[in-house]
Parts: C-alpha cells; sequence; structure tokens
C-alpha cells in the first residue's frame, strides 16, 4: 500500500488554465522596452509608477555620474549586458555611444598630436612640463569627456547596470502576474511581508493567521 | 573658467573634480533603488512600501559596512602576519 507523498511547500504550482492573455504578453515585451510600463498594461498602475520612475532615475543617474562613458564600458562587457535588459534607455544610450566613440577618438588624436613636446635638456623640460600641464587644463576644459575618473565613472556604469538587473527583475514579477502563479512563502509569512490581510495557511493560534 | 559640460554625454567628475573623494556615498542611492524595486515585487499592498525599503536599505547598508570591516580586519591580520 502506498501513501500519496505529502504536498511540499516549494511544489510547483498548477498552469494557470488559460495561460497568459495577448495583453499580458504584450506586457512582458513591452515592460523590457519601458522599465514599469508592463505593471501599468496588466493594470497595476501605482506599481508600474514606482518602478518606471526608480528605473529610469537610476539609469539617467548613471549617465549623469559616468557620462557616456558608463555605456559600454571598455573591458567590462558584463555590464554592457546588463544594462541592455533596461530597455529603451540603454538602446539610445548604446546609439549615442557608438556615434560619439569616433568623435571621442578624434579628440583624443587632435589632443595627443598637439600635445607640446617635451624638452631635452632639464630646464627646456621643466619648462616644457608646464605647458604641457596648461594645456592639458584649457583642453580638458574644453572637452570634459577627455578626464577619466575611473572610481566615478564605474559607479555610473553600475549605476546603468544595476538598472538593467532590475528591469530584469520587474519581467519576472510581470510573468509571474500574467501566469497566475504564487510565489511560495512558508505559513504565517505572508501575511506579513505582502499584505495587511490575514493569512488563511496560518495556524489558527497564530497572531497572524486566520481567525 | 566656465566648461563645455554637457549632461548625460560627460562626466559629472568634469564639473566637480573631487568627487572621487567620497565616491563611496554613491552606493547609497543604488541600494535605496534596489530596495524600491525588491520590495515593490515582493509587496502586494504598497501602502507600506517606504518604511520596508528604508528598513530594507538600512539592513544592506549595515550588512555592507560589517562586511567591509571584517575584511579590513582580515587584511590587517594578514599584513600583519607576513
Amino acid at each position: 500500500m502506498t501513501h500519496p507523498a505529502p504536498p511540499s511547500r516549494y511544489a510547483p504550482q498548477p498552469p494557470a488554465n488559460e495561460g497568459p492573455t495577448a495583453v499580458g504578453l504584450l506586457a512582458l515585451v513591452l515592460a523590457w522596452l519601458v522599465p514599469g510600463l508592463g505593471h501599468f498594461l496588466i493594470g497595476q498602475k501605482a506599481r508600474g509608477i514606482i518602478f518606471a520612475l526608480t528605473i529610469h532615475i537610476l539609469f539617467a543617474a548613471g549617465m549623469l555620474i559616468g557620462g557616456l562613458r558608463a555605456i559600454n564600458p571598455p573591458e567590462q562587457a558584463i555590464w554592457t549586458y546588463t544594462q541592455m535588459l533596461a530597455g529603451w534607455p540603454m538602446l539610445v544610450a548604446n546609439r549615442l555611444q557608438h556615434d560619439a566613440a569616433s568623435q571621442q577618438k578624434n579628440i583624443d588624436n587632435q589632443y595627443e598630436a598637439n600635445r607640446p613636446p617635451l624638452g631635452i635638456t632639464a630646464p627646456e623640460q621643466h619648462e616644457s612640463s608646464q605647458r604641457r600641464i596648461d594645456y592639458a587644463a584649457k583642453e580638458f576644459a574644453d572637452h570634459p569627456s577627455l578626464t577619466y575618473h575611473p572610481k566615478v565613472q564605474d559607479i555610473g556604469a553600475v549605476y546603468c547596470g544595476i538598472a538593467g538587473m532590475l528591469n530584469l527583475l520587474v519581467l519576472f514579477d510581470v510573468l509571474l502576474r500574467i501566469t497566475g502563479s504564487q510565489r511560495e512563502l512558508p505559513p504565517g509569512k505572508r501575511a506579513a511581508f505582502d499584505t495587511d490581510e490575514p493569512d488563511p495557511r496560518a495556524p489558527a493560534n497564530s497572531p497572524r493567521g486566520a481567525a | 573658467m566656465i566648461l563645455a559640460f554637457t549632461p548625460l554625454i560627460d562626466p559629472l567628475t568634469a564639473l566637480f573634480p573631487h568627487m572621487d573623494s567620497f565616491w563611496l556615498w554613491l552606493v547609497v542611492p543604488l541600494v535605496i533603488a534596489i530596495s524600491i524595486i525588491y520590495k515593490g515585487t515582493r509587496m502586494e499592498n504598497l501602502r507600506k512600501l517606504p518604511s520596508h525599503v528604508f528598513i530594507m536599505s538600512f539592513q544592506i547598508l549595515i550588512v555592507m559596512i560589517a562586511a567591509a570591516i571584517l575584511l579590513d580586519l582580515f587584511y590587517s591580520l594578514m599584513t600583519h602576519a607576513a
């Protein structure tokens, strides 16, 4: 005689009867393209606005801090991949960064080509060093993109990358909602964590459980 | 001297060259944003979101500070031992 296995707390949920609707699938795609729009489309407007504001502000803050150097940071491809998850802000920024790359190369070349040469003798070297410092100060003022502050600019890249990863989290949340899936939480936790409603699965003597 | 600073194109360090000194503080807004999104996906009732975000941000920062202190202690021990 076999006994049925006890239900596991972590057993997968049965699939929703009807599956995601066309609006749900559209919401999933748009949730990537425009952070927060997915929730807006499935009726979670307040949540959508919060997500949209947070992710857009975070991405913009990353670009404000690091400038275009925050996008596609060289030798850190992982941030490029995560930034791509942010949707339209990254598509626009990526285009701008590619357009600006050749222009930046010209500025870099021009800077190198016009830099005063170093003198040969010691007094000449001293004088030419001062000329180089003055030249660099003027060029940096005219072309701020020549300046490089690795820590701050890395933080800019991290901001944009984290914005993308947070949008991935938002995407998964849209997916859960359009498929009608429920998160599995230990009994008694759901009421405390999610809502003010009593948890029907919690023990009856629990202060958070059903009466 | 007026800089040819273009927001979102040029780095902010062009305007504030000494940002390097307090770059670690830039972690705080990042932690708050992470908390907002995480709690926003987990909570059905958004009325309590601000307080939950505050608590989670605080927890993350405390754990990061604790980790930094532990790593610093470990580094000090290792360098003294060597």
